[in-house]
């Protein structure tokens, strides 16, 4: 009887045990449903020939499939969710983007414009001699006299110019791009031969704009990077059944640091995309992880502090609650300060998910999700 | 499952009924050495359930006796003795004398205040040593007592001396620590170090847990309860042993000890060591630890004994720290040994996270026996630790380069590299130590006086004084040749090295001049204790780096906190089986040296206020000799827990919130028992529930400095939340069984639940004044886990011989013990460590 007792505690103990040997086994199941089974992925792809065919039946894709490019503003954020989704059917919400593709914008003069410059404008303009006497008064003749021009609006102005004590009438060719006039380069008949040209054109646009790159960077070396500079020079061609046409072709450079660079017809951009459940979305967010410095900028402007000290000396954010402890204000502060303290892109409507590490009884990594609005980085829920 | 374990229970309590039959026995036993009756001790009929528990004079007595009858008396400190007589009719065997084996063993006891059962009215578990050798394998101290009531113990991260223990749901700031009578909780912080003291569970003779208020007379955080670890002392006989173990991941032990005895000249002397050493059931937890223990006692006269112990554990070890949410470490390839705290430099292990450790104790103890009445027991010690904790500077463990992917090294060569490309020489990234370093002295006297028969009357002295010595410095320079530190004043733009301090330098020194008395009364069946206590705490802090050499703010001034106990309890024999007791106490507690000093500088809070804990309990056991049993019922209540939070003031300076008012309880049940029928089997179990909860908000907190509103208006919604981060209930059950005489099986099961994952109440603040609600925190899944032992006794030429066997985690159950609460109070969000599967060790044991 009592040996048949024993017997039953050892059954009944490891009965009990069987019964609750996983414990975790709800918890896992829980996770799995959280995260909706969905696979996630940070992505970092240029689009190929190939991508750009998937688009063959979208709507509105027909274009981008020939030509492999987009030429509307909206057509990548359209278009490159149809992409993404057929080529990665797999993924889902919080998967991420960046994709980089070829889009067709290319610079071609849109209104052209003549005009001479009268006495009474001069006037009007405050040149009471009745003339120009550096570039300076070009620009802001353009801008007094064609306040709504367009992009691209080429215009020819004539106005008499003092120089080396005598006034002598000139013209120049005067680009708007990007909001701003432009003096444009107008190659000389020497300029013309320098570059291999028989006569005083060019029969091909491409030639034309990669030559007229050489020559700028022979004539103007010494140029900050990011400077911009437009060119016009004649472009011939015969119509099929026409007779030979000749037109002025403006063409737009930016001086990479050791050379004028021509803006081509399509250039590289990128987007960045983001999936919410289970929709491909553009999206500006940038991931960053804090670096070691970042947390330097940080307790520098914080120093003194307990909660800055603190970050001095542990190189983390103390998020425990106590005397040292970071609030979430303070955070959203601390990081808003980091993201205008250059390197960052600070336009209204920029995302950031800044991962940061912390101490909360534990070092782990926090995400925070912050957006720019109003010049202000708020946290972005 | 709770409704499986009341079957078992019942089933077992079932077993406590006695047999009818004739003829009774009765005797007295005493001390060899002082004549006194010997209280507690077991005597067991052989081959029966039959037994009896000797009472406050030594008596016992055991009825329905026929035939031949053997006596087997045991109790801890002296040799077992056997007696054969052959009963027909009542028997009387008189005076029977008990030899200790330990010399001095009731005088460290009443240094260091063990409880007795039947008499302190206080809710004890005692752990002998004989238990410890056959459960220590790879278990600390903590462990050790997972399954009596009322404790919550967890390896933590898994490293070696990294695991804690809860006491009734208080952390070890509020658990008191002694070691021989000597407390040993940090005095700045109040914590408990277990990794000091990892390994020492060799020479430890009894482990007895004190629930609640505790009977310590000097005075303890005793909030949650007090641990009291009895060493060895000195070995009456001759003799000795020698161990050697394996176990999982490289696990090796090697242990010896060696007694002289008690010569005719009354000197004794007893050695042991032991080296530990393994890699470590998680990755990079790697260890390398010893320990050391002596006693050398004179026996100078009859009245005098002098006894001088040491003992130390050096140990160093990789740790694990990270915790992460629990889908990081499932997408790890092996989720229960991933570390991401450690990293390989030229093809060696390197670890960030690391842990050294020595605090070597000593004790020159005094024991005076001045007259028949009055004895005077006196424990001078000191203590130097040196050691602290390693970890990163100037990269993370998160975001450092790795050698293949997520769940792999830290690539040390990497950071190496990046050191290299610096043109100067100059380390950007380094390892480092903070170090935790210490000088501890003290007196604990203790002077006792029999009034009367019934009277006794105890008073002493507690003084101790403390240096805590606190810095960081330089451990690895990852091939720069220095390292720039400016946070030293006196020394800007320091170019630091391998041994240099770096980042803070400072002292924390505690003058502790304490003074207690206990008055005793025992009369037939009634035993009562009411005693006080009362300290003064001196506080002042050296800060070396923030301060010029040239300011007199270098130094603090002394910050004096006075705190006191008392409390009184009554235990009631209601026959020789059924016991009664209650207890109750009111005491403040000095706030810690952290909340005088705040910020790491010398900036005094002038507001932090003694917590004040209120604690009563009542209890019964039941005691035979084949069954013992306690329930016990406790509520304690902590009123103004100290919550302080650092603030800005109207000026820019720093200035503090204390947020005074915050309350929390603790109340529950625990019932143990004990069922041993004969000596080849005995079951033993054990079940607490607890409830523990915050019982207040805060509403509408404002802080002002003067007349300027700081902070607020907030509440701290917490009431009726759970206390975290120990199960609010736990159950154990055990059974060892001897299938033959010399081989013994044992199983014991585990079982957890009601564990809400630590938070921080103070990050439980809204400013929606009046409508926040208080989320509960994480609550974990209840898990069990089964551990199973083997012992077999057998000669070996001339040596006793034990072969022993445990495995751990048989079942390699998953679970999670550690979690911190985390935004959205759910499994998702919360930062865990899973639980350590199943691990081994087994070894070889020779006494001689």
């Amino acid at each position: 009887m009592k040996y048949l007792n024993k017997l039953n505690l050892v059954a009944l103990l490891m009965a009990v045990a069987i019964v609750s040997c996983d414990p975790l086994e709800d918890t896992f199941a829980e996770l799995d449903a959280n995260t909706d089974t969905a696979i996630s992925a940070d992505m970092v792809l240029t689009l190929e020939d190939d991508d750009y065919e998937l688009l063959e039946d979208a709507p509105g894709g027909a274009g981008a499939a020939q030509y492999k490019n987009f030429d509307s503003p909206d057509e990548p954020r359209t278009l490159i969710p149809v992409i993404l989704d057929s080529k990665f059917p797999h993924l889902g919400n919080g998967s991420s983007a960046l994709v980089t593709y070829d889009y067709y914008s290319p610079i071609r003069v849109n209104n052209e414009i003549s005009h001479t410059v009268t006495a009474q404008e001069y006037q009007d303009m405050g040149q009471t001699f009745g003339n120009f006497n550096d570039d300076g008064d070009i620009i802001a003749a353009a801008n007094f006299l064609y306040p709504d021009a367009e992009e691209e609006d080429l215009l020819t102005l004539t106005y008499d110019y003092y120089a080396s004590g005598s006034v002598s009438q000139r013209t120049s060719k005067v680009a708007r791009l990007n909001g701003f006039w432009y003096i444009s380069y107008e190659p000389t008949q020497d300029d013309y031969r320098f570059m291999g040209q028989a006569y005083n054109n060019f029969d091909s646009r491409t030639t034309g704009r990669n030559r007229m790159g050489v020559l700028l960077t022979n004539k103007y070396p010494f140029a900050d990077e990011g400077d911009v500079k437009t060119a016009v020079f004649t472009y011939t061609y015969v119509p099929s059944g026409g007779s030979r046409q000749y037109e002025d072709f403006l063409v737009a450079y930016e001086f990479d640091g050791s050379a004028w660079v021509g803006v081509e017809d399509v250039t590289a951009q990128s987007l960045q995309f983001g999936n919410e459940d289970g929709t491909w979305v553009p999206d500006n967010t940038i991931k960053y992880v804090l670096s070691g410095a970042d947390y330097s900028t940080i307790g520098a402007q914080y120093a003194g502090t307990a909660w800055g000290d603190n970050l001095n000396t542990y190189g983390n954010f103390s998020r425990t609650g106590g005397s040292t402890s970071w609030s979430d204000d303070l955070m959203v502060e601390a990081l808003g300060f980091l993201l205008n303290s250059g390197g960052f892109v600070t336009t209204d409507g920029q995302k950031y998910v800044l991962t940061v590490v912390v101490y909360n009884g534990a070092t782990v990594t926090e995400d925070w999700s912050l957006i720019r609005e109003n010049g202000e980085w708020v946290l972005n829920d | 499952m709770r409704k499986q374990l009341l079957v078992l229970m019942t089933f077992v309590l079932s077993f406590a009924t006695a047999f009818a039959q004739s003829g009774v026995v009765q005797g007295r036993l005493l001390d060899a050495e002082t004549g006194e009756g010997v209280f507690g001790a077991s005597v067991l009929v052989v081959g029966t359930t039959k037994g009896a528990v000797s009472d406050v004079d030594g008596r016992f007595r055991i009825a329905n006796l026929s035939g031949n009858v053997t006596f087997r008396i045991s109790y801890i400190g002296y040799d077992q003795i056997t007696i054969e007589r052959t009963v027909s009719g009542d028997i009387d065997l008189g005076d029977i004398e008990l030899v200790p084996n330990v010399i001095a063993l009731d005088q460290i006891e009443v240094i260091a205040s063990v409880a007795e059962e039947r008499k302190t009215p206080v809710a004890i578990s005692t752990i002998k040593a004989i238990q410890i050798i056959e459960r220590a394998s790879n278990q600390e101290f903590p462990e050790l007592l997972k399954s009596t009531p009322g404790v919550y113990a967890t390896k933590s991260g898994g490293g070696y001396g990294d695991s804690r223990i809860n006491l009734r749901g208080f952390n070890s700031e509020n658990v008191a620590v002694l070691i021989n009578g000597v407390p040993v909780n940090d005095m700045e912080n109040g914590r408990v170090y277990w990794s000091n003291w990892a390994g020492l569970t060799d020479v430890t003779q009894s482990m007895q847990v004190q629930r609640g208020l505790g009977a310590s007379k000097v005075a303890v955080p005793s909030i949650g309860g007090t641990i009291n670890i009895l060493t060895k002392t000195t070995d009456a006989k001759k003799g000795g042993y020698f161990s050697a173990s394996t176990g999982n991941n490289a696990y090796s032990k090697l242990s010896f000890g060696l007694s002289t005895g008690l010569t005719e000249e009354g000197w004794a002397v007893t050695l042991s060591g032991a080296k530990i050493q393994g890699d470590g059931f998680v990755d990079g937890t790697w260890f390398e630890g010893y320990n050391y223990f002596f006693n050398v006692t004179k026996q100078i006269n009859n009245n005098h004994i002098l006894s001088l112990t040491g003992f130390g554990a050096p140990q160093k070890h990789g740790q694990r720290e990270s915790r992460a949410n629990i889908q990081y470490w499932r997408n790890a390839p092996e989720p229960l040994k991933w570390n991401p705290d450690y990293g390989i430099l030229g093809g060696e292990i390197l670890s960030v996270e690391d842990n050294f450790y020595h605090k070597p104790q000593f004790s020159l103890n005094h024991y005076w026996t001045i007259n028949d009445k009055s004895e005077l027991s006196t424990a001078v010690y000191a203590s130097y630790g040196t050691g602290g904790g390693g970890g990163n500077l100037g990269f993370s463990n998160i975001t450092a380069p790795r050698i293949s992917g997520t769940y792999s090294p830290i690539d040390f060569d990497a950071l190496v590299a990046q050191n290299e490309a610096n043109v100067d020489g100059s380390a950007s990234v380094a390892l480092r130590a903070s170090r935790n370093d210490h000088k501890w002295y003290g007196v604990l006297s203790s002077y006792s006086n029999e009034i009367n028969n019934n009277l006794k009357l105890l008073v002493g002295a507690d003084l101790r004084w403390y240096k805590g010595i606190h810095f960081r410095e330089i451990t690895h320079l990852l091939g720069a040749e220095y390292y720039i530190d400016n946070s030293d004043v006196n020394q800007p733009n320091k170019a630091v090295r391998v041994g240099d301090k770096y980042s803070y330098y400072n002292d924390g020194i505690v003058n502790w001049t304490g003074a207690f008395g206990q008055l005793e009364y025992t009369k037939d069946k009634l035993a009562a204790f009411f005693s006080g206590a009362i300290s003064n705490t001196g506080y002042k802090r050296v800060d070396y780096f923030n301060y010029l050499d040239s300011d007199p703010n270098q130094t603090s001034d002394v910050q004096n906190f006075i705190g006191f106990q008392t409390k009184g309890g009554v235990n009631y024999n209601l026959t020789a089986n059924h016991n009664v007791f209650a207890n109750l106490g009111y005491f403040e507690k000095a706030p810690i040296f952290d909340n005088v000093f705040q910020n790491f500088v010398n900036d005094v809070n002038p507001d932090a206020e003694n917590e004040k804990i209120t604690s009563y309990e009542i209890g019964y056991s039941y005691r035979s000799a084949v069954f013992n049993a306690n329930v016990n019922l406790y509520r304690t209540q902590w009123k103004d827990r100290a919550f302080i939070r650092s603030l800005r003031g109207a000026g820019g300076e720093d200035f503090f919130a204390n947020l005074k008012g915050v309350n929390a309880i603790h109340q529950g049940v625990e019932v143990d028992f004990v069922y041993s029928p004969s000596t080849n089997f005995k079951a033993t179990g054990m079940v607490s529930v607890g409830d523990w909860e915050w019982q207040n908000d805060l509403l509408g907190v404002e802080v002002f400095d003067g007349q300027t509103q700081i902070d607020g208006p907030f509440d701290l919604a917490i009431a009726g939340l759970k206390v975290g981060d120990a199960a609010q209930t736990t159950a154990a059950f055990g059974i060892e069984y001897n299938i033959v005489p010399d081989v013994k099986v044992s199983i014991d099961y585990n079982y957890y639940a009601n564990l809400y994952a630590q938070y921080d109440p103070l990050t439980r603040r809204t400013t929606d004044v009046g409508q926040g609600t208080a989320d509960e925190s994480w609550k974990l899944p209840s898990w069990s886990t089964i551990d199973l032992r083997l012992k077999y006794d057998f000669k070996f030429g001339d040596f006793d011989a034990t072969l022993f066997g445990n495995v751990n985690n048989l079942l390699d159950t998953e679970y999670i013990a550690d979690a911190i609460d985390g935004s959205n109070h759910n499994a998702a969000s919360s930062s865990v460590w899973f639980g350590q599967g199943r691990t081994w060790t087994g070894g070889l044991r020779l006494n001689f």
